[in-house]
């Protein structure tokens, strides 16, 4: 038969699958090892505190691909995640630069407008002003985190202990917003990501916005040439990361029940790191949403991981780097294996 | 009736006319070949056409019937010489971009045309590979895929075929002629005489920004296309019969020898065969025939395996310099013409105090190899960019006959170059040869076997199928019936 195990390897959806599995086996190799040293690490409690902790990476990891998969990259998400959360704390408490205050749905929107409008001079920044993405973004999320401490005035805001006190109905919308616990005890937050994923998935993978995407990464100069609207969707990319990063700090703002000055470029470098572990390549025209997923599900396993086998905050810092550096490095040495291969199919099917 | 027309069209770039007064009379039912040599405006027409450029006068206009069309690229489908594709997709993928048709849902071209047109082009087998690892051949056939699939009312093909075999190229034209058949334009751009002859109805020959003459019919023959592309030279060279100037076989031990060596990825097998110093050795084979992976391993871009399964390169056993195909992977696009003729050097050639480099030097050397190696440019500092593409081939060429190595490996030597640059680049690369150091080409044209050869190597399904000396051939028919012969065993 023609469709021999050599011929299958040619076909990209296979190569793809292969990559994944890869990842996903190096997941499991990961829960084993935790696991047999540390029995809790599958309890109930400890799966809910590795769940809560993938949220804000997971969906911000999402838009990040998508920025990625263009070819870009948005440092600006952890400064804007910090931002969208302080803002909306100030106008809706007070308290901190700002004299007045705003009922919190205002509070909210105005928030998630600040993502927006940072998305959109990133946006304006790398498509009219032809900046690179680096320069763009690197430098908002400066003026970002700037803001945010000019706006919160450094202050730690708490709904629950604020004075004066929001109305009922606000602090129990906004609990509810993430923090609020459902059935098992898992936080509504969970939800969002779960949503976040499907959401992604389908404009990925099963939208022609998604596929032109890939087109325009792989080689704008074709996409410019097939008269593809490169412009708009760079500017739709920067945007909607930088909203899936509003709407991430917020939602962890409701979690934690408070929100104070941060360093935010931590959340920024973790977010790529996923994505990049996830198989995306910061050429452009190579990024899925289950890889990335996986990559956010690697990193967050390290980090509980690490903290349950006791290792100090330092080392597990060190770990982490070199983790990240490892996984693309294997998953380059796999990719070129598996290519070679798909070569060797493509010959053979050229030569019959 | 499709009528694609243009009146006294002008399109300046600063000092130099690109089209300077063109006029366009083209009805459909035909196949127009658009003939001129490098710089005479077949780049600029072609972008115009495709929407990329606007006239600075005069409009280009298409009629379908009695309604004029308002945006004329919008029917227009154009094959680039190089291939606009998308590497990270699949070949069934690349065909849907820019036409997906919905807006959710699994993207896929519409299936029973777009699997039509792969299987006539023979590559349907490859439509859920992806391209990175597909050959440029079938590149190129995916970008031609490309165009099929538009409806278009005009069909642009700018060498088409530079990467195809004879038979591929048969099918390509059969498929244009259809096209002209079934009442569209087509048209053709091309460096190979040969594909006029075999295609075209009639021929607009271009110089110097203008239509200078139409070759109709019986008239069209290579060589009255030749005589009104370079008048004066041409006619000389035509008459100089293979067997007359080939080397004389020189004495010397082999600069390379090879011994049942074969690739590590299996294009080719039990290849055995001495590089003699002062010849042009040219391998010849379909795509996928194992010559042009044979020519990159001899090149050290890919690693042999000897008959114990040790791998090495040619490096062990001689100074080799390799070209590649495409002139995007040997031009440095961002340096001047001088400093891509330095690219290839080092040390004591580009300063007195090794690590350091001194520009007196470079640009002296610069201005010597451009004298050398006949670029025709403004200047050592003037952009390579600003060179037309046989000047470029010249450069990239020249930097590596400066590195002084005993073997030359270059893909396809003429790629998209014109005539009377072809014709100093294989006097380049015989020149080279006679210093007793050796040349290896892979050739996709007969003709530019019969033109630069002295050996040739025939490759077939990964095998050495023959061998010919050119001293015995007299006539590119004899040559192009010999290894027909060779590849059908």
């Amino acid at each position: 038969m023609a469709q021999s195990s050599s011929s299958l390897l040619g076909n990209q959806r296979v190569l793809n699958s292969l990559r994944t599995l890869g990842l996903a086996l190096a997941i499991v190799l990961i829960a084993v090892i935790v696991q047999s040293q540390r029995p809790a690490f599958l309890s109930p409690e400890n799966l809910l505190t590795l769940v809560r902790s993938m949220v804000a990476l997971g969906m911000v990891a999402c838009a990040q691909m998508l920025v990625i998969l263009l070819g870009e990259i948005d440092l600006s998400v952890g400064a804007v995640y910090g931002l969208a959360a302080t803002v909306t704390a100030t106008l809706w408490l007070g308290g901190g630069s700002l004299p007045f205050t705003v009922p919190l749905l205002v509070a909210l929107a105005a928030g998630l407008a600040m993502a927006l409008v940072a998305g959109g001079i990133n946006g304006f920044l790398t498509v009219r002003a032809g900046l690179p993405s680096f320069i763009t973004t690197l430098g908002i999320m400066n003026v970002a985190d700037g803001t945010s401490l000019l706006i919160g005035n450094a202050t730690t805001f708490t709904p629950a202990y604020n004075d004066p006190l929001p109305p009922e109905w606000e602090l129990d919308f906004f609990h509810g917003l993430g923090g609020a616990l459902m059935r098992f005890d898992i936080p509504v937050e969970t939800l969002w990501l779960v949503a976040a994923f499907i959401l992604f998935w389908i404009l990925r993978h099963r939208t022609v916005f998604g596929f032109r995407l890939l087109a325009m990464g792989g080689n704008p100069e074709a996409a410019r040439v097939a008269r593809l609207p490169l412009k708009k969707y760079k500017y739709a990319v920067f945007l909607l990361s930088s909203l899936m990063a509003g709407i991430a700090g917020i939602l962890d703002f409701s979690y934690v029940g408070s929100v104070g000055p941060t360093q935010s470029s931590a959340l920024s470098f973790q977010v790529i790191a996923a994505v990049v572990i996830g198989g995306a390549s910061l050429n452009g025209g190579r990024g899925t949403i289950v890889g990335t997923l996986l990559g956010v599900v690697l990193l967050a396993m390290l980090n509980n991981g690490l903290a349950l086998l006791g290792v100090g905050s330092f080392v597990q810092l060190l770990f982490i780097g070199l983790v990240t550096i490892a996984a693309v490095w294997l998953d380059l040495v796999s990719q070129k294996l598996i290519r070679s291969a798909g070569q060797r199919a493509a010959r053979s099917g050229e030569a019959a | 009736m499709i009528r694609l027309s243009g009146k006294a069209i002008t399109k300046r770039y600063g000092a130099t006319r690109a089209l300077d007064g063109l006029d366009l009379d083209i009805a459909s039912g035909e196949i127009v070949g658009i003939a001129g040599p490098n710089g005479a405006g077949k780049s600029t027409l072609t972008r115009m056409l495709a929407g990329e450029e606007t006239a600075d006068s005069g409009e280009i206009t298409l009629t379908r019937g009695d309604t004029v069309v308002d945006e004329v690229w919008r029917r227009v489908a154009v094959v680039h010489q190089e291939p606009h594709i998308w590497p990270n997709m699949t070949v069934e993928q690349n065909l849907a971009v820019g036409r997906e048709g919905r807006w959710f849902g699994d993207i896929t071209p519409e299936p029973v045309s777009a699997k039509a047109v792969l299987e006539r082009l023979g590559i349907a087998g490859f439509a859920h590979h992806e391209l990175a690892d597909l050959s440029l051949a079938v590149q190129q056939r995916v970008e031609i895929a490309r165009a099929m699939l538009s409806d278009a009312d005009v069909y642009l093909f700018d060498e088409p075929n530079s990467a195809l075999t004879e038979e591929e190229s048969e099918a390509l034209f059969a498929t244009m002629a259809e096209l002209a058949g079934s009442g569209k334009i087509v048209l053709l751009i091309t460096h190979r005489l040969n594909d006029f002859v075999r295609c075209c109805q009639r021929i607009l020959v271009l110089r110097d920004g203008r239509i200078r003459c139409e070759i109709r019919g019986a008239e069209i023959s290579e060589t009255s296309i030749a005589a009104q592309l370079t008048p004066a030279e041409t006619a000389e060279r035509e008459a100089l019969p293979a067997s007359a100037r080939t080397a004389p076989k020189a004495d010397g031990a082999p600069l390379l020898k090879l011994q049942s060596c074969s690739d590590r990825f299996g294009a080719f097998r039990d290849i055995s065969l001495d590089l003699a110093p002062g010849r042009v050795l040219a391998l010849s084979g379909v795509e996928g025939s194992g010559a042009r992976e044979l020519a990159q391993a001899m090149g050290a871009f890919r690693p042999f395996r000897d008959r114990s399964g040790q791998t090495f390169t040619t490096l062990d056993q001689a100074s080799v310099a390799y070209l590649a195909a495409s002139r995007r992977d040997t031009v440095f696009r961002n340096l001047s013409v001088g400093d891509n003729l330095a690219s290839r050097l080092a040390g004591r050639s580009l300063g007195r105090l090794p690590p350091f480099i001194d520009p007196a030097k470079i640009d002296a050397l610069a201005a010597r190899a451009i004298k050398r190696y006949r670029v025709k440019t403004g200047g050592s500092h003037a952009p390579i960019t600003s060179l037309s593409g046989g000047n470029q081939q010249k450069v990239v060429l020249g930097a590596a006959m400066e590195q002084g190595t005993d073997i030359i490996v270059i893909e396809e030597p003429t790629r998209g170059v014109d005539i009377s640059s072809k014709a100093d680049i294989y006097e380049l690369l015989r020149d080279f040869a006679a210093q007793g150091r050796a040349v290896v080409v892979f050739c996709t044209e007969v003709q530019e076997i019969f033109d630069v050869a002295d050996d040739v190597v025939v490759l077939s399904h990964g095998r050495i199928v023959g061998r010919v000396d050119m001293a015995g051939i007299a006539t590119i028919p004899e040559l192009a019936d010999l290894l027909a012969s060779y590849e059908a065993v």
